[in-house]
C-alpha cells in the first residue's frame, strides 16, 4: 500500500478526544471519502495527515514511508511529506495571480511540467485568468484554481477539505465532474472530507463513515448505502426504518421484524436467534395490490423523482407501527387511503443489536 | 521532474516540531531579553542596600507623589475637557473648516511636551516678551511691581502637558462618538431633550470607557515625562529617580521610587482594562443633526498647542539659522537619524519574529511571555533607564575585572554608555508597538494561508517571506515609522544610557534650552515637531477610515 494510511491514530484537544484509536488507508489512484457529520473529526485527520498538526498516537505513512509516529520520534514537516491540502476556504494567496498561486509549490517546473499545468488551466477554463487576482474571481474559479495549486507539486496525496461546501448547488454537479475528471490523469491517492453524504456517494471509490473519533464502515458507495453496518450509518446516508427483529432462519434469507418476516440480503453472518435492527430504505417498499402488508397512508410529501409516504401499519403483527415508504411519483394516492405493499429485499440491511455509537 | 517528486521519500527523524523549536526559543529569548530590564528594577528595589527606603520614606518620597498625583489630577482634568469637548463638536456640529479640525485637533501630538515647556518659557518668563510688553504698557519696573503667573511651575507644567497630551483623549473619544448610533440621540431629541442635554444624559455616558482609556494614556505619558518636570523644577517621581539616582547617588534608592513608579503604572494599566472591558459600540447608521457653533472652542487647543510653538520655534530656527548649524545641527540630526532608524528595523524586525513564532506555536505561555516583555511601553523610560543601565554597569565591572585579571588591561565600557545600550533602551520601550501592531496584522491571516503554504512545501521561515509578510507589510512599515518617531522624541533614557558626549536632537534640545538658548536649538526642535506629524498623518488615516457612511456626510455639508 503505497498511497496514505493510518494506524491506530489517537488525537484529543485536551480533554476532548476527537479522534479514537482509528486506522485507515487510501491506495494510490484511488478517491476515498471520509464522511461524516461535523464535529466528528474528519477534519483533524487531514491536519494529522498533513502535518499541520503533531500526532498524539499511532502512526501515519505516506508511500510506505512513516511520516508521524510518535513512538519512532518521526515527524515529518508539512513541507516535506508530498501531501497536498485543500483548504474549505480555498486560502488563496491574495496577494499572488492566479499562476502565481498555482505554481507557489513549483520553484523550478521543468518545461514539461509548466505545459502540463497550462494544458490542466486550459482545460479547467481558466487560461484567460491566469493574470487575475483571487478576490477578481467567482467562487467556482477559485475552487478550481485551489485544486490546481495542490496538484500542481504532484503530491503522492491529495486532501480536500469540504471542497465544494462553498458553491452554488447548480455549479457543485459540474465542478464535481470536472475534478473527478481531472484527477482521474493522476495517480494521486485522493482523501476527501465531506458531510453531505449524496457528494460522497456521487464521487467516491470508497467511503468511510466516520462518527465520533472512529470509522464505523468502510465500503465501497454501494456497500454503504445498501448494507450500512450501524444505525448511525443507515440514518446519516439516506433514510431509512429501523426496526428491532431476531435473525430468523425462516426459510432463505428472512429476518424476523416487529412487523413480521422480511427477505433480506445480508444477515453480516450472525447466528440464528441473534437479536438485531433490521434497517429498511424506503425505497424496499414496493406498493403492490398483492402485497402481504396493509397500512393506512398518514402523509404524502411530493420529493420530485419519488414521493414519500407515512404509513402506519394495520396488520395484526406489528399493528400502528409506523414506515416510511417511497412510491413512484406518478401513482396517486390521497390520504387516509389504504395501500398494500410488498418488501424487496435489495435495500434491506441487519444491524447488530448493539450500538457502536455508545461504546467504550 | 515528477519522479523526483514521486520517488521514494525516506523517512526523517525529527524530534517532535523540532522546527518550531527554534522559533519558540528565539521568542522565549527575545521576550526575556526585552522584560530583563523590568526584571531588573524589581530585583535592584528588593536588594538590601540599608536604610534608603526608611529615608526615602520620610524625606522626599511623599512629596514626589503628592506632586505626581497632583500633576496627574490637573493634566487627567484638563485633557479630558478638551478631548471631550473638541471631539464632540467636530463630530456632531458643523461649522466652517470642520474638516480640517478633524485631522488639524491631533497636531499637538507632533509636540513633544518638553519642547513646548521650553517655548512657552521662553514667551512667559520675566524677560519674555508677554511680561516685557506688560511692563512698558504699565509702566511697572520690576517683577516686585506686579504678580504674574509662574510658568516654571506644577500649573505651567499642567497646563503644557494638557496642551500637547489632549488629542489621546480627543482622538478615543472621537471614535466612540463617531461609532455610536446617532439614533440614541434622536431619541434622546425626541423626548424632549436638548442638543447640550443630550451629550451629557447620552452621549458622554456611552462614551465613557472610550474616554477612560484615553485618559489613561494620557497619564501614562505624564508619568514618563522627564524633560519638562526637570526644566519646571516639579519634583514628580520621574524627576526623583534622576535626583536620587545621579543626585544623591543611590542606585536602589532609584530602583525603589521606579517601582513605586510602576504601581501608578499597574493602577493606570488596571483602570484602562476595566475601561475597555465595559466598552460596547452599537452603531447602526452615523446620519448627524447639524448644530451650529463657532470653531473658536477647538482653534484654541490647535493654536496654543501647536501653531504657536512651532510658529515660535520656526521663527527662531529662521533668524538663528547660522548658530544652529554651527552648534553641529546636523551632527546631531544624523545621530538622530541613525539611531531611530536602527532601533525601528530592529523593532519591526523583532516584533514580526516574536508575533509569527507566537502564532506558529500557540503556546500560551509563550504568548503571555511576550505580552509581558512588551508591557515596556506603559512603563516610564526613566524606570526603563535605571532598569537598563544598572545592569549593563555591574555586567561592565565584572568583564573589566576580568579582563585586568587575565589581560592584564582593563577593559573599559563595553555595554553600558555605548549606542547599543541606547538601542537596546528603545527597543524595551517601543517593542510593544511593531509587536502588537504585527500581532494584530497576523491575527487577521486565516490560518489556513499558513497550512496551504506548508503542505505547497515553503519551511515557517519562507512562509513568512512569502506569504504573511507581503500581506501585512503595511502595517509593518507603519509601526516601524510610529517606533521611528517615538525614538526621536525620546528624552529621558537616551540621557542616561547615550555615550558620553554623545548628542541626538532630543538631547541637544534639551541642554541647550535648560541653559536658556532655545534660539540656538529651536531648529533641532522643530525637526523632531516635523517627524512628530507623520504619526498625526497616520492616525488621521486611521480615523477617517473608522467612520461608516463618511462620504454621504460630506456631500451634506
Amino acid at each position: 500500500m503505497s498511497g496514505l494510511a493510518a494506524e491506530n491514530i489517537f488525537h484529543a484537544y485536551g480533554e476532548n478526544e476527537v479522534i479514537r484509536r482509528m486506522s485507515a488507508d487510501v491506495g494510490p489512484g484511488e478517491f476515498a471519502c471520509l464522511l461524516g457529520p461535523s464535529g466528528c473529526g474528519k477534519t483533524t485527520l487531514l491536519r494529522l495527515a498533513a502535518g499541520l498538526e503533531p500526532l498524539q498516537r499511532g502512526r501515519i505513512s505516506i508511500g510506505g514511508a512513516p511520516v508521524s509516529d510518535p513512538e519512532a520520534g518521526v515527524f515529518v514537516p508539512p513541507e516535506k511529506r508530498g501531501a497536498g491540502l485543500m483548504f474549505q476556504d480555498f486560502a488563496l494567496f491574495p496577494h499572488l495571480n492566479v499562476f502565481e498561486n498555482i505554481m507557489f509549490g513549483v520553484p523550478n517546473p521543468t518545461v514539461e511540467h509548466r505545459d502540463s499545468i497550462r494544458g490542466a488551466l486550459e482545460d479547467m477554463g481558466l487560461s484567460e485568468l491566469t493574470g487575475a487576482y483571487p478576490h477578481m474571481l467567482s467562487g467556482g474559479q477559485q475552487q478550481r484554481v485551489a485544486l490546481l495549486r495542490a496538484l500542481a507539486p504532484r503530491p503522492r496525496v491529495l486532501l480536500l477539505d469540504e471542497p465544494f461546501s462553498g458553491l452554488d448547488a447548480n455549479l457543485r454537479t459540474q465542478i464535481r465532474e470536472d475534478t473527478l475528471s481531472l484527477l482521474k490523469k493522476t495517480d494521486v491517492a485522493t482523501l476527501m472530507v465531506t458531510h453531505d453524504p449524496q457528494e460522497a456517494l456521487f464521487m467516491a471509490d470508497r467511503i468511510l463513515v466516520m462518527n465520533r473519533g472512529r470509522i464505523e464502515q468502510d465500503g465501497t458507495p454501494r456497500e454503504i448505502y445498501q448494507f450500512p453496518a450501524t444505525e448511525f450509518v443507515a440514518r446519516f446516508v439516506g433514510q431509512t426504518n429501523i426496526l428491532p427483529g431476531i435473525v430468523h432462519d425462516e426459510g432463505y434469507d428472512m429476518v424476523m421484524t416487529a412487523i413480521g418476516p422480511v427477505p433480506c440480503l445480508s444477515m453480516r453472518g450472525l447466528d440464528f436467534g441473534t437479536d438485531a435492527f433490521i434497517s429498511i430504505r424506503p425505497e424496499s417498499f414496493e406498493i403492490d395490490p398483492e402485497g402481504p402488508f396493509l397500512a393506512r397512508v398518514l402523509e404524502i410529501r411530493y420529493g420530485g423523482h419519488h414521493t414519500i409516504l407515512e404509513v402506519e401499519l394495520l396488520e395484526e403483527i406489528g399493528r400502528g407501527q409506523r414506515l416510511r415508504i417511497h412510491a413512484h411519483p406518478n401513482r396517486r394516492i390521497d390520504i387516509g387511503e389504504n395501500i398494500r405493499f410488498r418488501v424487496i429485499p435489495d435495500f434491506v440491511t441487519v444491524i447488530e443489536d448493539l450500538n457502536s455509537n455508545g461504546g467504550e | 521532474m515528477a519522479s523526483e517528486a514521486q520517488g521514494a521519500r525516506p523517512a526523517i527523524r525529527w524530534p517532535i516540531s523540532a522546527r518550531l523549536d527554534a522559533w519558540t526559543i528565539g521568542v522565549a529569548l527575545i521576550a526575556a531579553l526585552i522584560a530583563a530590564p523590568l526584571i531588573a528594577v524589581l530585583f535592584l528595589a528588593a536588594s538590601p542596600s540599608g536604610d534608603i527606603w526608611a529615608h526615602l520614606l520620610s524625606t522626599v518620597l511623599p512629596r514626589y507623589v503628592r506632586t505626581t498625583l497632583a500633576l496627574m489630577v490637573g493634566v487627567g482634568a484638563g485633557t479630558a475637557a478638551i478631548g471631550v469637548g473638541c471631539a464632540w463638536l467636530v463630530t456632531l456640529c458643523r461649522f466652517p473648516g470642520r474638516r480640517i479640525f478633524e485631522w488639524a485637533l491631533l497636531l499637538p501630538l507632533a509636540m513633544p511636551t518638553y519642547v513646548i515647556a521650553y517655548v512657552y518659557t521662553d514667551i512667559f518668563e520675566f524677560a519674555g516678551p508677554v511680561q516685557e510688553t506688560l511692563r512698558e504698557f504699565f509702566g511697572w519696573s520690576s517683577g516686585r511691581d506686579y504678580w504674574f503667573p509662574e510658568i516654571r511651575s506644577l500649573g505651567g507644567a499642567t497646563a503644557m502637558m494638557t496642551l500637547v497630551l489632549y488629542p489621546y483623549v480627543y482622538l478615543l473619544a472621537r471614535i466612540a462618538f463617531i461609532q455610536q448610533s446617532v439614533c440614541v440621540l434622536e431619541v434622546s431629541r425626541t423626548l424632549g431633550r436638548g442638543p447640550w442635554r443630550g451629550f451629557f444624559s447620552v452621549a458622554l455616558p456611552l462614551a465613557r470607557p472610550s474616554i477612560v482609556v484615553g485618559v489613561s494614556l494620557v497619564l501614562m505619558e505624564t508619568l514618563n515625562d522627564f524633560g519638562t518636570v526637570d526644566f519646571f523644577g516639579v519634583e514628580t517621581l520621574t524627576a526623583g529617580i534622576f535626583d536620587v539616582w545621579l543626585n544623591m547617588n543611590s542606585a536602589s534608592g532609584a530602583a525603589q521610587l521606579a517601582v513605586v513608579a510602576l504601581l501608578f503604572v499597574l493602577a493606570l494599566i488596571g483602570v484602562e482594562r476595566w475601561a475597555r472591558r465595559g466598552q460596547r459600540f452599537y452603531h447602526t447608521s452615523s446620519k448627524y443633526r447639524a448644530l451650529p457653533t463657532y470653531p473658536l472652542e477647538c482653534a484654541l487647543p490647535i493654536a496654543l498647542g501647536f501653531l504657536l510653538p512651532a510658529g515660535v520655534l520656526a521663527n527662531y530656527a529662521a533668524q538663528f539659522y547660522e548658530e544652529s548649524l554651527s552648534a553641529n545641527f546636523f551632527l546631531f540630526a544624523r545621530n538622530s537619524l541613525t539611531l531611530s532608524a536602527i532601533s525601528a528595523a530592529l523593532a519591526a524586525a523583532l516584533g514580526l519574529f516574536m508575533a509569527y513564532g507566537v502564532r506558529m506555536s500557540g503556546n500560551p505561555a509563550l504568548r503571555a511571555a511576550a505580552r509581558f516583555a512588551s508591557a515596556g511601553y506603559a512603563v516610564p523610560g526613566a524606570v526603563l533607564a535605571v532598569g537598563v543601565i544598572l545592569p549593563m554597569a555591574r555586567a561592565d565591572a565584572a568583564l573589566d575585572a576580568l579582563s585586568r585579571q587575565f589581560l592584564g588591561a582593563p577593559a573599559g565600557l563595553l555595554l553600558s554608555g555605548t549606542v547599543a545600550a541606547v538601542t537596546f533602551g528603545y527597543l524595551v520601550r517601543f517593542l510593544s508597538l511593531s509587536y502588537g501592531s504585527a500581532e494584530a496584522s497576523l491575527a487577521k491571516i486565516t490560518p489556513n494561508m499558513d497550512g496551504a503554504a506548508r503542505t505547497l512545501g515553503l519551511s515557517p521561515g519562507k512562509t513568512l517571506r512569502r506569504v504573511h509578510f507581503p500581506l501585512i507589510r503595511g502595517s509593518v512599515f507603519a509601526a516601524a515609522l510610529l517606533v521611528f518617531v517615538d525614538c526621536m522624541k525620546e528624552l529621558p533614557m537616551t540621557i542616561i544610557l547615550r555615550p558620553f558626549n554623545y548628542e541626538t536632537l532630543a538631547t541637544h534640545v534639551h541642554q541647550f534650552a535648560s541653559d536658556e538658548l532655545l534660539e540656538e536649538s529651536a531648529l533641532g526642535a522643530l525637526t523632531i515637531v516635523a517627524a512628530g506629524i507623520i504619526p498625526v498623518i497616520l492616525l488621521s488615516a486611521t480615523i477617517r477610515a473608522a467612520r461608516p457612511g463618511h462620504e454621504g456626510d460630506e456631500g451634506a455639508g
